[in-house]
C-alpha cells in the first residue's frame, strides 16, 4: 500500500511511527529541506522523503499515485485547500488532514471527514485505517 | 449592507471606496499593521488586526450580522479557508473568493462559494475597461490638458507576467510612462518583460463621455 504524507511537521514522526508497521512505502513530500527530520528518518528503508518547490501544485498528482494520504504540513489553510483539491478529482480517496485549529477542527469533524488535531491524537486509530 | 473585507490591496481598496460612497458599511481584516494603520489613514474606517481564517476574528468583525464577505488575500489556500469558516458562522452571507491562480479557480466550488473572481482576469483581461471605468488607482488629473496618470498593479500569477509592454492591448490614448518594480526601482525599458508585483505608470487622456 502506498502511503503519502505531505509535511513534515511534530505530528510527522508521530504518524510514522503508527502506521510503519503496517505498510511498504511512505512518502514524505515537502516544500523545504527539514533537515532535523531527514537525519532521524533516512535511516529507515521503508521511508522515502522527497522536496518538490511546487508542492502546492504538486498535490493532485501526488495523491493519484498514493492509496492513502495524510495532509500533516503546520498549515491549516494549506492542508484545508489540499483536502478540496484531492476530493475534487477523486471524492473517494483516503485522506486524513491535520487541522491545528481547534473551531475548523470541529467544523471538519461534523462534516464527518477524517480529521486530527494535537489534542486529540490518541483517540485516533492509524493502523486502522491504513490497514481497512 | 454589511460587508467584511480579507485582505487589503489595490482592488480591496477601490472597491471599498466605492462601496462607502454608495451608502454601505465596510470592515477590513488584516495581518499587516501596516496595511491596517494606512487604510485607516486613508478611508478611515474600521479593520481589524487578525486572520479572517480564525474564528474570533471574524467574530469580531460581526461576520453574524454581514451581508457580505469578501476574501481577497493573495494566497487562495487562505481564501479558501476564510470563506468555509465565514460561512459556517453565518450561512446567509454572501461569499466573493479573489482567485489568484487560475488553475485554483475550480476548487472554488460548492455551497460556501457564492462567487470566485479570478483575479488575472481582473487585472489583464479587463485592463482597458478598468482604464475608461477608473477602477485602478489614480495618482493625478491634470484638468489643463485633460490627462490623467494612473497605476496599474501586475499580480502574481497575472497573465502579464513574461510579457512586454508592448504585449499589453493598451488604449490609443494610453501612454505608458515607467514600469515600478516590486523593490521601488523605476525602468523606462518597455522591451523588459514583466515581473509579479510590478507597477505599471500610465497616462491616459481622459474620457469625459465615460465618466459622465
Amino acid at each position: 500500500m502506498d502511503i503519502s504524507i505531505i509535511g513534515t511537521s511534530q505530528i510527522t514522526d508521530y504518524v510514522i511511527n503508527k502506521i510503519i508497521n503496517h505498510t511498504e512505502k511512505i512518502s514524505v513530500y515537502s516544500d523545504k529541506h527539514d533537515y532535523n527530520f531527514e537525519n532521524k528518518n533516512k535511516s529507515k528503508e521503508k521511508i522515502e522523503i522527497l522536496t518538490k518547490n511546487n508542492l502546492e501544485d504538486e498535490i493532485p498528482n501526488i495523491a493519484k499515485s498514493s492509496e492513502i494520504i495524510f495532509l500533516l504540513t503546520e498549515s491549516d489553510s494549506f492542508n484545508s485547500f489540499s483536502h478540496k483539491k484531492i476530493i475534487h478529482n477523486e471524492p473517494n480517496k483516503k485522506i486524513v488532514l491535520l487541522i491545528n485549529d481547534i473551531e475548523i477542527y470541529e467544523i471538519y469533524k461534523e462534516m464527518n471527514i477524517s480529521v486530527i488535531n494535537p489534542t486529540e491524537l490518541d483517540n485516533q486509530d492509524f493502523a486502522y485505517l491504513v490497514k481497512g | 449592507m454589511y460587508i467584511i473585507i480579507s485582505g487589503i490591496n489595490n482592488i480591496t481598496i477601490n472597491l471599498s471606496k466605492k462601496l462607502i460612497s454608495d451608502g454601505n458599511e465596510i470592515t477590513f481584516i488584516e495581518q499587516d499593521k501596516n496595511k491596517s494603520e494606512i487604510i485607516e489613514k486613508e478611508i478611515g474606517f474600521v479593520s481589524i488586526l487578525g486572520s479572517s481564517s480564525n474564528k474570533s476574528t471574524l467574530i469580531e468583525a460581526g461576520i453574524e450580522r454581514a451581508n457580505f464577505f469578501v476574501a481577497s488575500n493573495l494566497k487562495d489556500d487562505k481564501n479558501f479557508l476564510s470563506v468555509k469558516l465565514a460561512k459556517h458562522l453565518n450561512n446567509d452571507v454572501v461569499s466573493i473568493s479573489l482567485v489568484n491562480k487560475i488553475s485554483n479557480k475550480q476548487y472554488f466550488s460548492g455551497d460556501e462559494f457564492d462567487f470566485a473572481i479570478d483575479y488575472d482576469e481582473m487585472i489583464s483581461e479587463k485592463l482597458n475597461s478598468f482604464i475608461s471605468n477608473k477602477f485602478d488607482q489614480l495618482i493625478y488629473t491634470n484638468t489643463d490638458n485633460h490627462t490623467e496618470i494612473r497605476v496599474i498593479s501586475v499580480g502574481n500569477d497575472s497573465s502579464l507576467v513574461g510579457k512586454t509592454i508592448n504585449d499589453v492591448d493598451l488604449s490609443k490614448e494610453t501612454e505608458v510612462i515607467a514600469i515600478i518594480s516590486s523593490s521601488g526601482s523605476i525602468s523606462h525599458n518597455f522591451s523588459n518583460t514583466l515581473n509579479p508585483l510590478d507597477k505599471i505608470l500610465i497616462q491616459s487622456t481622459i474620457n469625459y463621455k465615460n465618466n459622465d
